[in-house]
């Protein structure tokens, strides 16, 4: 019993203290230089605490983040007359806590025998031979996961509520309203993995996906389940109430459900968007990208490094077993870095959609494609349920994608349309029809 | 009738009349600077020079009698030459001096230079040079420069105030206006030659350089400063009136107004309270909130409201009519006051064109609402006696307009209370209890009857500021704290209210006072004749 | 006159309205700026930050600055309190009161001339409307900061003794228009 709750206690310490939180931090640094770099600025880079031979010590501007936490914690939290005390105090807590507990049965890295831990007794190796690098392992993790993120909404509508503000209702209402609707898209694509690995598990899908495949390939998710990782892509960012997706935040036009927030009210609502940013790409890149395994170089008992192929026998048990973690984590950490470069990314290229554009996508593309794909997975797996073909058809259809974005038509810019006859065969859309009307 | 054909178009004029009063009535404009509706006509600025078929020349219109049968071009290619060769021929000498000139935005060479000629000088020499600041008496600045010498001003002094005292002086581009050698243009009208003056030559001292003539705002009135009630325009920027000019009523002022008149303008200015008074103990009065020092009125009334001994109750003779009836409901339902007075100005200078005797604008209007409603006012003097003697221990003084200002502060300052409504700060102010802002007679929404027994409407010209309100508003107030509430919503309802309820005005319409006002059917006392 | 040219709403085929290939696009633009700029050597980097204490940038010469008045050669006001300034100020932020000249020739001067800095837009339309050349923009400084709103009321006296952008002296003389000009006694 000691021994699970220490080893909990640790892999808590080390998911939200030593990871989550610095990476939801340093995202907020990365969101303003990626944005600045992208826009030809330079993005903040002033603040210094300290110099060194009379230079202030800038770090690129990493230590804004710190001084923006001081100076939120010192600003005064506001909380309107008319609001909801009660509400409006636990708002914040609400999204952010679902949002970590989320982060609970993600898998972060492989299993770790026991018999190489130190002080630990025979009984307890008998009792408990691995532990795995997953806060809890739940049978039903999947389930758990979209039943706690679907909470994470509550936290919005409470603001939007207990603000008792109309721009903060409204703020609510959309985010709500935008939440419940993606999330059907969102749980529906997750069934197409699900019928593909047969488990809800995390940590199973996650090693049936660094199973060897038919073609070679492992069986990521991406591959398997291609269009089914877009629609989950496109609804997670719609979940996270990011640009393009950012309605209820609306600045210029309603500001949002946290109007009436400042202080720390405001800093939690604004780190609960990064968390929620680092646990959607978490979640991707277990259900898609192969958590935190690695084919070809990570094997259960062997590692490839290129120079050299470790193995238990050639280093030892234990080394074997630290380097084997260490490197999953690492793996696990960069997936997770690079969806939410990439989140930050498409913020900065994307305007904002129209509320019944939002509407739109959710319930009249993705929740049709989300149940095509459910059905045509579900007929792939019956005739071969060995994944192969269903992988041949994923890649079919990755290459599609990509035959289509480079080779595709091109619709005439408006400076063209006009006295260039030569190009006449650039102006037909796919269906061979005129593009322009004239 | 005789008909003439103006630009194509048959148009009747009776016989007498000249093709400009023709064209005028026609709506057709043709411009002018010497002509004057009123004045005898000069035809030396030639700027109305028309064309008439048969004519070997072009014609002036405003002094080329219409006949039968004439036929008149007033937009042909002819006479617009000729307005052009005109007006550069005005603008020759003159300085162009308009970012110093006070007539600059109500300039009619402006407006023509605009209109009629719209062409670079074409002047090389040096531009003559004359006097430019010439005081030609104590309210009028002459300069010469700007002079074209349309003898408007020449004119009106001879024909209109029959006291010639400017003329023309020397030839030619050299001529100028002034006064002959020991002579100072002091008369009572002499302010009206600014105003006919078409160009800034002529300038008032008590205007300028006060403000930009594009920068007022004008709102119609009368005058305050005697009984004959000329119709004026009161000209105001941010709640300060700068002037006060006169507004054509054929039956009262034509179009003239005398400088006693004008000078008038200050008197909303002067003093002026926006926020209430409030006076304790022997300490000079201070400002307060609006609705603290109403209720602070109210507390000193009460107690008298209904005692009906030793309570005196004033209103000024500057007051309105609706203000005299609200005044007198207030005094006869709610304060049971047993003095009644009437105060104002003493009689002053007085001669046979505008200015009467008395002083105050509105007698007779006042004097018709008492005797109506059975209220017999007295008058300052015995006003005093009482309140020496003891007879009237409080005052209330609805008004600050009356030439006895210090003495009754004197006689009322062993009164125990004292509350005043007045929008000056005035001698009674400081020894009132309570003074509640009111506002001036350019503010007010209100109906006075002149020397001729005219009704004339007051217009709001701006609305008031802070805390004042207008004096029947105050009264209203204090009324429906001491337990009579009034039902009128607005001025109609009082004007509809005096029409039934008070026998002379019951023929008077006062709901539809036109701006030129109405003749009450009353006997016109034989002062009031003017010979203008 | 513009001339409005209408067109017709463009109808999307399927393709386009995927939006992925042009999201993929425009990822692809994005990314390019934030490579080239943050991997990127001297060439490829293409920052228009300025830096600002310690880099400045250069103001253009008609760079719109604070107002000054322009002096006489005795040193008096240019100024004759016209109100054209005050009468074209969109802000309303000009005050004059007008007077009579001491000096006869002159005839009108400001005894006061005011501008609230906090409510001026800085569009120069009062140097637009000067007929004497009396206001300019031309100092080339910023509205100072103020600790008082009624400290950003600055006065004629204030207005007299800014320099303009060459810092000499105030100019007067060789840029008067109207010199040799017949006018007046």
């Amino acid at each position: 019993m000691l021994f699970l709750l220490v080893t909990t206690l640790l892999k808590f310490v080390f998911l939200v203290l030593l990871f989550i939180m610095p990476l939801a931090t340093l995202l907020t640094w990365m969101e303003r230089r990626q944005s600045a770099l992208t826009q030809d600025r330079l993005g903040p880079w002033r603040a210094s605490f300290f110099s060194i031979g009379g230079k202030p010590v800038r770090l690129l501007g990493l230590l804004h983040p710190i001084a923006d936490a001081i100076k939120m914690l010192f600003k005064e939290p506001f909380t309107p007359a008319s609001a909801d005390k009660r509400l409006h105090a636990i708002a914040p807590l609400v999204g952010y806590v679902m949002a970590l507990v989320v982060m609970s049965v993600i898998p972060f890295g492989p299993d770790i025998p026991t018999s190489i831990l130190p002080f630990v007794s025979e009984e307890t190796i008998a009792k408990y031979p691995v532990v795995p690098l997953q806060v809890v392992r739940l049978d039903a993790g999947i389930l758990w996961m979209f039943a706690l993120a679907s909470l994470g909404v509550y936290g919005a509508a409470l603001a939007g509520w207990a603000s008792n503000n109309r721009f903060a209702l409204l703020g609510g209402l959309r985010a709500s309203a935008q939440a419940i609707s993606y999330e059907v898209a969102l749980g529906l694509t997750v069934v197409g993995i699900l019928i593909a690995f047969g488990a809800t598990e995390p940590s199973a899908i996650v090693n049936a996906q660094n199973q060897a495949g038919g073609l070679g390939l492992p069986l990521w998710g991406i591959l398997v389940q291609p269009l089914g990782a877009l629609l989950f892509f496109i609804a997670s960012v719609a979940e996270t109430k990011r640009t393009p997706f950012d309605v209820p935040e609306g600045e210029s036009e309603i500001i949002g459900y946290f109007v009436e927030y400042s202080s720390m009210g405001f800093g939690m609502f604004m780190l609960g968007e990064f968390v929620e940013i680092v646990v959607l790409s978490a979640v991707f890149s277990t259900l898609f990208l192969g958590g935190w395994d690695l084919p070809w170089i990570m094997g259960n008992d062997s590692i490839w490094l290129g120079f050299t192929t470790l193995t238990p026998d050639s280093v030892g048990v234990g080394t074997f077993h630290l380097v084997h973690m260490l490197l999953g984590m690492g793996i696990w950490g960069a997936k997770i870095f690079f969806l939410c470069a990439l989140q930050l990314q498409i913020r900065w290229t994307l305007p904002r959609f129209r509320y019944d554009q939002v509407m739109n996508l959710g319930w009249k593309m993705l929740l049709p494609l989300a149940l095509a794909n459910i059905f045509v997975s579900a007929a792939v797996i019956w005739w071969d349920p060995s994944l192969t073909a269903m992988t041949v058809l994923g890649l079919g259809f990755i290459g599609l994608v990509i035959l289509v974005a480079v080779a595709g038509p091109r619709r005439r810019t408006a400076h063209a349309d006009h006295g260039h006859g030569s190009h006449a065969s650039h102006s037909t859309d796919s269906h061979g029809h005129p593009a322009t009307s004239h | 009738m005789p008909s003439l054909t103006l630009d194509g178009k048959k148009v009747d004029f009776q016989p007498g009349e000249t093709i400009i009063q023709a064209a005028t009535r026609e709506n057709v404009e043709i411009p002018y600077y010497c002509w004057h509706p009123r004045l005898s006509v000069a035809a030396n600025c030639r700027m109305c020079l028309v064309e008439v078929e048969k004519a070997p020349k072009l014609m002036p219109a405003c002094q080329t009698a219409a006949t039968d049968g004439m036929v008149v071009h007033t937009q042909n290619e002819k006479v617009k030459d000729a307005q052009r060769a005109v007006h550069e021929f005005l603008l020759v000498n003159h300085p162009i001096d308009c970012p110093i000139c006070d007539q600059a935005g109500e300039c009619k060479l402006q407006d023509y230079y605009m209109e009629y000629q719209l062409a670079p000088s074409r002047v090389v020499e040096h531009k003559v040079n004359k006097p430019r600041l010439e005081e030609l008496g104590p309210h009028v600045v002459y300069n010469a420069e700007r002079c074209i010498v349309c003898t408007r001003c020449v004119r009106f002094m001879d024909e209109v105030a029959q006291n010639p005292q400017l003329g023309v002086f020397n030839r030619g581009d050299h001529s100028e206006i002034g006064c002959a050698p020991g002579v100072v243009l002091d008369d009572a009208y002499s302010l009206n030659t600014v105003d006919v003056c078409p160009v800034g030559a002529l300038t008032s001292t008590i205007f300028r350089f006060k403000q930009r003539a594009w920068n007022l705002k004008r709102s119609d009135s009368v005058c305050g400063g005697c009984a004959r009630g000329c119709n004026i325009h009161v000209d105001q920027r941010s709640g300060v009136v700068y002037r006060l000019l006169p507004r054509d009523n054929d039956a009262v002022n034509k179009s003239w107004l005398c400088d006693e008149g004008r000078l008038t303008y200050n008197r909303p200015n002067e003093g002026k309270i926006t926020e209430a008074l409030i006076r304790e103990g022997q300490d000079a009065p201070t400002t307060t909130d609006g609705v603290a020092a109403l209720n602070k009125a109210v507390e000193l009334l009460k107690p008298l409201a209904n005692a009906g001994k030793g309570v005196a109750a004033t209103l000024s003779l500057h007051a309105t009519v609706e203000e005299a009836y609200v005044f007198g409901r207030f005094v006869k339902d709610v304060l049971k006051a047993d003095t009644i007075g009437l105060v104002g100005l003493l009689p002053g200078g007085q001669d046979d064109l505008l200015r009467v005797a008395d002083k105050n604008p509105n007698r007779a209007g006042v004097m018709a609402v008492f005797a109506d409603m059975g209220l017999k006012p007295v008058d300052e003097r015995e006003l005093m006696q009482r309140m020496k003697s003891g007879t009237v221990k409080a005052w209330l003084a609805v008004g600050h307009e009356t030439s006895f200002g210090p003495e009754l502060a004197l006689a009322a300052k062993g009164l125990e209370v004292v509350v005043h409504v007045a929008y000056a700060r005035g001698p009674i102010a400081e020894v009132a209890r309570v003074t509640l802002p009111g506002v001036s007679w350019v503010q007010t929404d209100g109906t006075w009857v002149n020397v001729q027994q005219r009704a004339q409407r007051l217009k709001a010209g701006f609305l008031p500021e802070h805390d004042a309100k207008p004096t029947h508003a105050w009264l209203m107030d204090i009324a429906s704290r001491l337990g009579v509430a009034y039902a009128w919503p607005s001025m109609t309802t009082i004007r509809a209210e005096i029409e039934s309820q008070l026998p002379s005005f019951r023929e008077a319409k006062l709901t539809q006072v036109p701006p030129t006002g109405t003749q009450l059917p009353w006997a016109v006392p034989a002062e009031a004749a003017s010979k203008i | 006159m513009g001339v409005v040219r209408v067109r017709d709403r463009v109808e999307y085929s399927l393709y386009e309205r995927s939006f992925v290939p042009e999201i993929l696009r425009g990822l692809a633009i994005t990314l390019g700026h934030f490579f080239s700029n943050a991997f990127g050597n001297k060439e490829t980097r293409n920052l228009q930050t300025v830096r600002y204490p310690e880099e400045q940038r250069v103001y253009p010469a008609r760079y719109r600055g604070q107002h000054r008045l322009l002096q006489r050669e005795d040193g008096s006001s240019r100024c004759v309190a016209c109100y054209m300034c005050s009468t074209a100020c969109p802000a309303y932020c000009i005050h004059i009161v007008a007077a009579e000249s001491p000096d006869n020739r002159i005839e009108k001067y400001p005894a006061a001339f005011e501008i609230d800095l906090l409510r001026c837009i800085y569009c120069g339309l009062c140097v637009e409307a000067c007929p004497e050349d009396a206001i300019r923009m031309d100092t080339g400084v910023h509205t100072p900061p103020f600790f008082t709103r009624d400290d950003a009321v600055v006065g004629r006296i204030d207005l007299l003794s800014l320099m303009g952008r060459a810092g000499t002296a105030p100019a007067y003389g060789a840029q008067n228009y109207r010199e040799g000009k017949p006018r007046g006694a």
